[in-house]
């Protein structure tokens, strides 16, 4: 009993680092990194800026996010909720999460190349190309370890939504005539994460005021 | 603390042993959050325990006093900070308080 509320302890201290919503913030800027081109591209947005823009588009919000992350975690997380330590278990759980998602870069990057060289199959009747099948697959394994490991219960709902989004939105394109099917599957997905990233952080700039200590 | 049997009388004069400094519950909760982190600066111990700045720096005062919480300036990124952590001491004497108090509370129950 001891043990168990020392651990549930830990636990709840820990996070409390979710409070501030910029996981949220940041994963749905990454998610709707990938849907925006295509998203463009179905508005035939694409066909008037240069060839580049469906790499820089993405790449863009990608770096945007990391910068969020960054910032937000240093200049208003940290001043705000203090700054902690955590002990050995901790750390070999958070070891885990990198591992895991040096894994997933890996098996991203040898995916990429295969289907570069056209070593995948494109796609079958469904009309999801298997490198995407493969992509979604490995991003539910990964988030969902990753959850556990951080203890993170909305990371579980991300990664079926990380998971479902692209081959949702090529299942749509090939098997129905739904207009725009891309903006509809990422408004359900990469938006809901940013709504509920946004809510948090102006919830959490609310309870936690920053503190004047001594300190500081 | 001494070994007893559920039979026997319960020595409630263990009491008077525990540890007074932890026992104030604002200082025993200081320690369980410190002992669960390798090492925590001023605000994460206020908003995990939800002391007042005047209450922590009293009770922390304390607490350093005894030996069971050092005070130490540590670089976290490149910047130094005022970083607490519990002692070797301090770590000692919460288990034993709690061991001790677990056996007081059993005990306690097997009465009524």
């Amino acid at each position: 009993m001891e043990q168990l509320s020392f651990k549930a302890l830990e636990k709840k201290a820990f996070r409390s680092f979710f409070k501030d919503g910029i996981y949220d913030v940041f994963l749905g800027l990454i998610l709707l990194s990938f849907g925006l081109p295509l998203i463009l591209n179905e508005f035939g947005l694409l066909d008037y800026v240069t060839i580049k823009m469906p790499l820089l588009i993405p790449l863009s919000l990608n770096i945007g996010a990391l910068v969020f992350f960054i910032v937000g975690k240093k200049y208003i997380t940290a001043p705000r909720l203090g700054i902690v330590r955590f002990g050995k278990t901790r750390k070999r759980k958070m070891m885990h999460v990198k591992l895991l998602l040096a894994i997933s870069v890996l098996i991203g990057v040898i995916t990429f190349f295969l289907s570069l060289f056209k070593v995948l199959p494109v796609g079958g009747k469904t009309g999801v190309p298997i490198p995407i099948i493969i992509f979604s697959i490995q991003v539910l394994i990964v988030f969902s370890l990753a959850a556990y490991f951080m203890d993170f219960t909305r990371l579980y709902l991300y990664a079926f939504l990380f998971a479902v989004s692209m081959p949702v939105t090529f299942w749509l394109k090939k098997n129905t005539v739904m207009t725009h099917p891309t903006l509809w599957v990422f408004s359900l997905t990469a938006v809901p994460m940013l709504i509920v990233g946004w809510i948090q952080f102006v919830r959490f700039l609310r309870q936690y005021p920053r503190k004047e200590t001594a300190e500081s | 603390m001494k070994s007893r049997k559920r039979t026997d009388t319960p020595d409630l004069s263990q009491l008077l042993d525990i540890d007074r400094i932890i026992h104030e519950p604002a200082r025993l909760m200081i320690l369980a959050y410190l002992s669960v982190v390798e090492s925590a600066n001023f605000i994460f111990l206020m908003n995990q325990t939800g002391l007042t700045q005047g209450n922590m720096s009293f009770h922390l005062a304390k607490l350093e006093e005894s030996g069971y919480v050092a005070i130490k300036k540590q670089f976290v990124g490149k910047r130094p900070h005022t970083m607490l952590s519990i002692t070797d001491k301090g770590n000692k004497n919460l288990k034993e308080y709690l061991k001790t108090m677990k056996g007081l509370i059993e005990c306690l129950v097997d009465l009524r």
